[in-house]
């Protein structure tokens, strides 16, 4: 018995025991010689790229969130290399290196002959990386201008310390990398392929890329005495051929032949409305360059209670500021102006189609309420304002607060401080009320085709090229039911960049444009929304139509410094290479 | 250890150069040693064989020592050992053999356990001078007590009393002195002064030298242990009235820091840490439990409970590459020989918070957000009517006042506990079998969160021969935790009970809570209107844990070598856990302030929240452990002053687990709550396997010289399977060094005082490799999913790491010295130790040198080092005063660490470095004061746009402006540096008390809530806030959410929210009576004791609204910070029946 019982145990204690396999991770080789886990790293590469009701837009003056303290310090200048979050420096360089590491072990995979769209897989998902890798410089760009540019996969042993490459090569590197991928990508997909970057999505990439690589920000010195001014945009050189690259760029999209605006011509503004709100709820549309899907029944809904204003119990997240408000045109194309008794009396009324896509405001019709709420308000109306009643029974006046307001019944918190909501990207046959997790189906389109004729539009103008520029900016105009635009020199310009603010709303343009436009200060200030009050009549009645006040809801100033952001101290101390930016 | 007598001598013929306490000493020494050794009633259960035919009576007793462990103490001069003698036994107990042996002569035998005393008659008749002296020894309760030595002082003449505790002397001098000993006894001399007939009571070691303590892989007596090493007895801990067994353990064994974090039933286990924190990585000490690695010890039953040891040193190292942070050896009851003793422990409790925070009321809520819109610029939201409507009531439904802590927190909350044990044990076989169960309610109303559970224990202990013994143990429960949908648990998307706290935190005070018709009322947002959240009304999220855990021990003595013995454990371990969440809607009704019904009561709207339709997750898990050892014992004593004990083991571990989820939603009924009745979209289901395997080698050689110089060495080579292969294998040594200089004559002479002094001192190396496994391997992983083509789902796969092929184990190196002492007829007892760890191949990643350009995750390398040190004392003092009896004692330990070495980002500022710091303290700007007036914002640098009421940052680096560089690395973290318990036990006749008071000093703790008009404000936080008319130049203007550069979303950036947690809290008291014998006699009982006993009592603390035990970073979630689920104050009656 005694010596059973010791030989099974000395048995057991064979040290191959020791030798377990992972149950749930991939080995390295296994990963580099299989086409379909190359393609599920890939994804990953894709589903880092960021996506959101807010990239940009709040921290800009587009939009407020209820509160605000998220986006404070960027708004009131309070940037410094203590709090550096903004471009997630980190982020972006984890990804690039994905896609170096990609790149180094592709060719490991074995060759295909296998045409998917036109192109091999081995093909098609080198020129993703590619493309990947370049759109992640380009956000690094945007942000701080010249970064290293890191073009391989280090290993534990090497120099870590990299300098800045200056703003022109970076433009090269990106620029030259989107043509790499053009070649190497299909021009359409198809099936399952939809959704990876084609030929467009490269093209496009680039349009932007050279559209801000002309723009004043990057060749103008700002900050003179700053010891590097190459890492800020160009050292001379010939201003005009970046403006012709850019147009050039943007050309090469259209070229393609692939895209056109959703809808391009409505029968009336109630059809643009419906056309512009449609383009941003639809699953696919002629105008997508590259988009990124969402879908509840595959398991990845967005949530909608985010937008969704508090008397629908949503989180009211995306309040446009009166500051967006304002920037819409009266429908027959004339400014809008509050000092005009009319317009201020009622400012939601004859406005651009757009807006009444874009802005929840009070008296927009959204959805019905929840049953709750439904004895306030049967129909669904946004109600942001307070009514003032007189009270017989006590004989006085009472305030009626708007299910939309702070003081609303339904979760007043949320309510948004400037009086609207978000409509853009809102699915309204969604109730929010009852799910506050993900619940809707979302295309986010990083690239559509109107970005791209206003990219051209633009260049056409610092070239001059004023009639092809109108051309252009008035297809866009065309789709939302606004007449045509005839200034032209700087009155275009001015006309162009408002129908960009105005069109582009809310995709993380506006943020980059005021930079590169160096509008800075046109763009933070105080920021507004307003007060709405049903006044009480001499007769206790209550009036119908408010009285809409302007209030400031957040402070806000302006540094030239914000021109670029600082990169984090912590970076700057850790690689003695890096030269922080001027300001910080 | 048998010692065999020489002829020419009394008792121990070999020892007359010694001393006469000498002898003494070693005759107890020996009879410690057997005492260690023996289950008892040895004598009983020993049967021999034996077949000698004309042989000397010395051979024969010779032969039986040599047969078993029985030893023979008898003068040579009263007994014929040359008699020839014949004789033949078969399996005969030794008391007929020795009956058989001296037939015929005057020789009797007296056994004890394993010593058997041969007297003869004859000495009393013959050589009787003096007087005849009589007695009976008994101990405190009347019991007799057989085997106790008695000898006149200054002589070598002696008797042990026999088993009925008499002793009878004869030939004894008017004046002498007798001298009565006994193992675990105090010793007492007594002049006999003319007496005839001295009885004498023994009562017991305030700290018996002889308790055995177990250790690693065996046991050790506590007299002649050198490592560090704390121990506590069951019963102690059966004074705490917890359901999770983790918590008894605070306060009560020095060097074990107990944090209890929160009391929500089923998630309510403290942290445990051995000496505090040692290292950057995992900090959880080794838990053994009988013997068996990685066991649990939260739901172990406190009546199954033998003892709780923890090792804090070098003498961990035998578990060499788990056993950095300590360990913890938990050992349960066994059988003992005697008739079957069944006892029955019934109690009932009743639960309610420490603490909760004290909330404003909506008046005053109204007046603090009006205070925000006019600091904001903003209209007023409150009229002055309004304020004066919810300050008198007068309107209490348009204008509401809610206690939401009270509307959702009942009074008090029930527990139960109920244990029935059968003890007993005969020759062949011994028993312990419990079976019990427990039950604990959540402090809400309508509470469906609560905890109950079943659990039996079975430890069998079978002879099966003279040389093999078997034990088996087998031990399962059933743990139930049952939640709802949402707010509790944790885990679930709802989130944990956190979820719950973060809502009652923030509900205004203007909600209704319930409408009068029942219905609840509104939320602040997501439908989370506590008193639903609490209630099954969110559907259910139930786990049930089933665990099982078996051991078969063998343990075979090798006959033909003295001292040594083979052992072999096989155990398994399995625990099974199915849960299932289902969650659906629930409803909450507002009003439209006017609609009222005929008794003009509001009239209410239901509106739907939470889930848009009922959700089914079930998970299921599996998991599995496999230990085999093998253990080869060899004890000896040479030449009786060599002591020599040998362990050498082997041991293999391997686990497995596996686990398996499913997910639905769109049933079509609520009444279903099936994974098939689920819709079939968005349905997605998961699961996944792990693997591990241990192999080691460890052993342990003690040696000690007339137990008076003591050496212990230990080690481990230990293989895991976490390493590369070549890397898997470390050996960690432990020595350690005792010397009881007490027992050193010169010390008996000049410190007479001081009764017993050890001095011990460690030294070890020990591994931790709690760490992720395969890191030396690239490996990829699955981490999300993509869409493609509108709604085709594609997973995602991403590096994990960059490998590192070198990493290894954690290295403490663990050093210790210590003393133990007992003074004042050992009434006094003191111990104390230094101890200085430093860890080294701390496992952290090197990032903060990196730049994030490289875009690397590094790996976790063997760079960090964590120099810990501190010492720990306990001091007890026993005494009566007539029937009253005390034991007051008190235990603390101090534990501070710094980071010695770990990757820091170069040019941080020496105020802001984590090197030289304790771990994890965080970095705050210091909060100086408040900006009383527009002049003091003026005066001192200042955030952009401070103003008056805000709270002062100081300029730490004084260069005018205030930024990320004015961060000040604090000196605390939330692991306190002190702790202590302080216990106290009366007892007056048949009343007892049992007192602990328990405290911790040196954490400190974040301390804040969201507030504003995100949600309500906690009175004392807002007070003596500043404000125009009373400008305070310490406390702030009030605040609303986050919107101040002083006040965050999350963790606190400033001193202000720091709070220290100091505290001192009555951990447990308990007052019982023992029913007199008598009544218990006629109720046909051995014993009753019935008792009332309170838990967390008193809080003697400067946190207002929290529990200062309780974790400021409560959750995963980023915004819930200070709300978490209280501990407990816990009110018990109970009794205790032996049948």
């Amino acid at each position: 018995m005694v010596s059973v019982f010791v030989s099974i145990l000395i048995s057991s204690c064979n040290e191959s025991v020791l030798d377990t396999q992972s149950q749930t991770e991939f080995g390295e080789e296994s990963v580099w010689t299989d086409p379909a886990l190359a393609a599920a790293y890939v994804n990953n590469i894709y589903n880092n790229v960021p996506w959101g009701w807010d990239l940009t837009s709040r921290k800009v003056d587009e939009v407020r969130e209820r509160a605000g303290e998220d986006d404070f310090d960027v708004n009131n200048m309070l940037i410094t290399p203590d709090n550096a979050g903004w471009g997630d420096w980190a982020g972006r360089y984890r990804d690039i290196r994905a896609c170096n590491i990609f790149l180094e072990n592709i060719d490991k995979l074995p060759a295909s002959t296998t045409l998917i769209d036109g192109k091999t897989i081995n093909d098609r998902l080198k020129g993703e990386v590619t493309f990947l890798r370049a759109w992640n410089y380009h956000m690094l760009l945007s942000y701080y201008g010249g970064v290293p540019l890191i073009k391989k996969s280090y290993v534990l042993t090497d120099d870590f310390n990299a300098p800045r490459d200056s703003y022109a090569n970076c433009v090269k590197f990106i620029s030259d990398e989107c043509d790499l991928a053009a070649g190497l990508l299909p021009l359409e997909n198809s099936g399952d392929a939809l959704g990876r970057a084609t030929k467009g999505a490269a093209l496009a990439l680039k349009s932007r890329v050279l559209l801000y690589a002309a723009s004043d920000q990057h060749n103008t010195d700002k900050f003179s005495g700053f010891s590097n001014p190459e890492l800020l945009g160009y050292v001379g050189g010939d201003r005009v051929q970046r403006w012709k690259a850019a147009k050039d760029a943007a050309k090469a999209v259209m070229d393609l032949g692939l895209y056109s605006l959703y809808k391009p011509e409505p029968a009336s503004g109630e059809e643009a409305t419906k056309n512009y709100q449609d383009l941003f709820v639809s699953s696919k549309s002629s105008e997508d360059i590259f988009v990124r899907f969402f879908s509840l029944s595959a398991g990845k809904g967005v949530g909608m209670f985010e937008l969704y204003p508090n008397g629908w119990y949503g989180n009211g997240r995306n309040g446009l500021t009166n500051e967006a408000v304002d920037s819409y045109e009266m429908a027959d194309g004339t400014t809008f102006s509050r000092s005009n008794p009319a317009q201020n009396l009622e400012p939601y009324k004859n406005r651009d189609p757009r807006f009444y896509g874009t802005v929840v405001y009070e008296g927009a019709t959204l959805r019905p309420r929840t049953g709750d709420l439904a004895g306030y308000d049967p129909v669904g109306v946004m109600q942001a304002g307070v009514w003032e009643k007189w009270d017989a029974a006590t004989n006085s006046k009472v305030n009626v607060y708007g299910l939309d307001t702070r003081n609303s019944v339904a979760n007043s918190w949320n309510s948004s401080l400037t009086a609207t909501g978000c409509r853009k990207f809102l699915n309204t046959t969604v109730d929010v009320s009852a799910v506050w997790q993900n619940n809707a189906d979302l295309t986010w389109r990083y690239f559509r085709y109107a970005e791209i004729l206003l990219n051209y539009a633009e260049a056409c103008i610092e070239l001059g090229e004023d009639a092809e520029a109108r051309t252009y900016i008035d297809m866009i105009r065309t789709r939302a039911a606004m007449p045509d635009v005839n200034e032209s020199g700087a009155a275009l310009k001015a006309r162009y960049r408002n129908e960009r603010r105005v069109e582009l709303v809310l995709e993380d343009h506006r943020f980059f444009d005021v930079r590169r436009w160096l509008v800075g200060q046109e763009a933070y200030h105080a920021m507004h929304g307003v007060t709405i009050t049903y006044k009480l009549n001499a007769d206790h009645t209550t009036a119908t139509i408010p009285t809409i006040e302007p209030v400031q809801i957040m402070t806000g100033s302006w540094n030239d410094k914000a021109y670029f952001f600082p990169i984090a101290r912590d970076e700057v101390n850790k690689n003695a290479k890096l030269v922080q930016n001027p300001g910080y | 250890m048998n010692k065999k007598l020489k002829p020419g001598d009394t008792y121990a013929p070999v020892l007359t150069k010694l001393s006469r306490i000498m002898r003494l000493m070693i005759l107890m020494f020996i009879l410690g040693i057997n005492s260690l050794l023996a289950a008892s009633g040895y004598s009983q259960s020993t049967n021999i064989s034996l077949k000698m035919s004309d042989s000397r009576v010395e051979d024969v007793l010779n032969k039986i020592e040599s047969k078993s462990e029985f030893f023979f103490l008898f003068n040579q001069k009263q007994i014929d050992i040359n008699r020839k003698v014949s004789i033949e036994a078969n399996e005969e107990k030794i008391s007929d053999i020795l009956d058989n042996l001296f037939a015929g002569t005057d020789v009797k035998h007296q056994v004890i356990d394993r010593q058997i005393v041969l007297t003869t008659s004859a000495i009393t008749e013959n050589q009787q001078q003096g007087k005849k002296i009589t007695g009976k020894v008994t101990d405190p309760s009347g019991t007799s007590l057989p085997g106790v030595s008695v000898v006149m002082k200054g002589t070598n003449t002696g008797v042990v009393t026999d088993n009925s505790g008499n002793f009878s002397l004869v030939n004894i001098p008017e004046n002498a002195t007798l001298q009565f000993s006994f193992v675990g006894m105090k010793g007492q001399e007594i002049a006999i002064n003319g007496k005839s007939t001295i009885n004498v009571i023994l009562t017991e070691e305030a700290i018996g030298l002889e308790e055995v303590v177990a250790v690693g892989y065996g046991t050790q007596k506590k007299a002649t242990m050198t490592g560090s090493i704390s121990a506590v007895k069951g019963e102690s801990l059966q004074k705490s009235t917890s359901t999770n067994f983790s918590n008894a353990l605070a306060g009560q064994l020095p060097g074990l820091v107990v944090i209890s974090r929160t009391g929500e039933p089923g998630n309510d286990g403290s942290t445990l840490r051995i000496r505090g924190a040692n290292t950057l990585g995992d900090n959880s000490p080794l838990i053994v439990v009988d013997g068996i690695s990685n066991r649990s010890l939260e739901r172990l039953d406190p009546a199954t409970i033998e003892s709780v040891t923890v090792l804090k040193d070098a003498s961990a190292a035998i578990y060499g590459a788990q056993a950095a942070n300590g360990v913890i050896l938990v050992t349960t009851k066994r059988g003992a020989t005697g008739k079957p003793t069944i006892q029955l422990s019934m109690s009932q409790g009743w639960n309610t918070p420490t603490v909760l925070p004290k909330m404003t009321n909506s008046a005053t809520y109204a007046t603090l957000i009006n205070e925000i819109k006019t600091a904001a610029g903003q209209p007023l939201r409150y009229t002055a009517e309004d304020i004066q409507k919810y300050s008198d009531g007068s309107d209490p439904w348009g204008h509401p006042n809610t206690d939401w802590f009270k509307e959702t927190i009942k009074d008090n909350s029930p527990q139960r506990y109920a244990n029935l044990s059968l003890t007993g044990g005969a020759e062949k076989i011994k028993y312990f079998v419990s079976i019990g169960s427990n039950y604990q309610d959540g402090i809400y109303r309508n509470s469906a969160t609560n905890y109950s559970q079943a659990d039996f224990r079975s430890n069998l202990d079978a002879k099966i021969s003279d040389n093999i013994n078997l034990s088996f143990d087998l031990t399962g429960r059933q743990e139930n935790r049952n939640y709802p949908g949402v707010g509790g648990g944790g885990g679930t998307s709802g989130g944990g009970a956190q979820n719950v706290f973060w809502a009652l935190n923030r509900a205004y005070p203007y909600l209704v809570a319930r409408w009068p018709n029942g219905e609840p009322g509104p939320d602040v947002e997501y439908g989370n209107n506590p008193v639903v959240m609490v209630t099954d009304a969110t559907g259910y999220d139930k786990q049930k844990t089933y665990v099982m855990e078996s051991n078969m021990k063998l343990v075979i003595k090798i006959p033909w070598v003295k001292g040594l013995s083979l052992t072999g454990n096989a155990s398994i371990d399995k625990t099974f856990m199915d849960r299932k969440a289902f969650q659906k809607p629930w409803y909450l009704y507002s009003w439209d302030g006017t609609t009222v019904d005929a008794n003009n009561l509001p009239v209410v709207t239901p509106a739907k929240k939470g889930f848009t339709d009922p959700r089914l997750q079930e998970w299921m898990s599996d998991a599995g452990k496999t230990t085999l050892n093998g253990l080869i014992n060899y004890e000896r004593i040479f030449n009786l002053v060599h002591s020599v004990k040998v362990l050498f083991g082997t041991e293999r571990i391997t686990g497995k687990s596996m686990d398996f989820w499913a997910y639905r939603r769109f049933f079509a009924s609520e009444s279903l709550d099936q994974m098939f009745a689920g819709g079939d979209s968005q349905k997605d289901n998961g699961g996944a396997g792990k693997v591990n395997a241990r192999l080691n080698y460890f052993g342990r050689v003690n040696y000690a010289y007339k137990s008076k110089y003591l050496a212990e060495f230990v080690w481990r080579y230990d293989g895991s399977y976490i390493f590369a292969p070549g890397k898997r294998y470390g050996f960690f040594p432990g020595i350690s060094l005792g010397y009881r200089i007490s027992d050193e004559d010169f010390w008996k002479e000049k410190f007479s005082f001081i009764n017993e002094m050890k001095i011990r001192g460690s030294w070890g190396k020990t591994g931790n490799d709690l760490v992720d496994p395969y890191q030396y391997m690239t490996t990829y992983g699955y981490n999300s999913t993509y869409i493609f083509n509108e709604s085709v789902s594609q997973k995602t796969l991403s590096a994990l790491r960059i490998p590192n092929a070198n990493i290894t184990w954690e290295v403490a190196n663990q050093s210790n010295i210590g003393f133990d002492a007992q003074l004042l007829n050992n009434k006094l007892i003191i111990s104390a130790d230094y101890f200085y760890n430093l860890r080294t191949n701390i496992l952290c990643y090197r990032n903060a040198s990196v730049p994030s350009s490289a875009g690397l995750s590094l790996p976790r390398e063997n760079i960090g080092e964590v120099i810990n040190k501190g010492f720990e004392f306990q001091v007890a003092y026993h005494n009566n005063i007539g029937d009253f009896k005390y034991q007051v004692s008190a235990n603390g330990s101090f534990a501070k660490n710094h980071i010695k070495f770990w990757d820091e980002t170069p040019g941080v500022p020496d105020y802001q470095k984590s090197t030289g710091s304790p771990m994890n303290a965080r970095l705050y700007y210091n909060a100086i004061g408040v900006f009383k007036d527009q002049a003091a914002v003026d005066a001192y640098p200042h955030w952009a746009n401070a103003r008056p009421g805000d709270i002062i940052f100081e300029d730490v680096n004084k260069d005018g402006s205030i930024d990320g560089l004015d961060k000040v690395r604090s000196k605390k973290t939330t692991i306190p540096t002190f702790t202590g318990g302080f216990n106290i036990d009366l007892q007056y006749k048949k009343f007892y008390a049992t007192i602990l008071f328990q405290g911790a000093t040196g954490a400190e703790r974040s301390y804040r809530i969201f507030q504003g008009e995100a949600g309500n404000f906690m009175y004392n936080e807002i007070k003596d806030r500043w404000t125009p008319e009373n400008p305070s130049s310490t406390h702030p203007r009030v605040n609303n959410r986050s919107l101040e550069y002083w006040m965050t979303d999350g963790e606190p950036n400033n001193t202000y929210y720091v709070r220290s947690s100091d505290y001192l809290r009555l951990k447990n008291i308990e007052i019982g009576y023992n029913v007199p014998d008598n009544l218990t006699k006629k109720l046909g009982l051995q014993a009753l004791r019935i008792y009332a006993s309170g838990q967390n009592f008193l809080t003697f603390t400067g946190m207002k609204d929290f529990d200062p035990e309780s974790p400021d970073d409560a959750s995963g979630s980023i915004w819930v910070n200070s709300e978490v689920y209280p501990l407990n104050k816990t009110t018990t009656i109970g009794l205790n029946v032996t049948f």
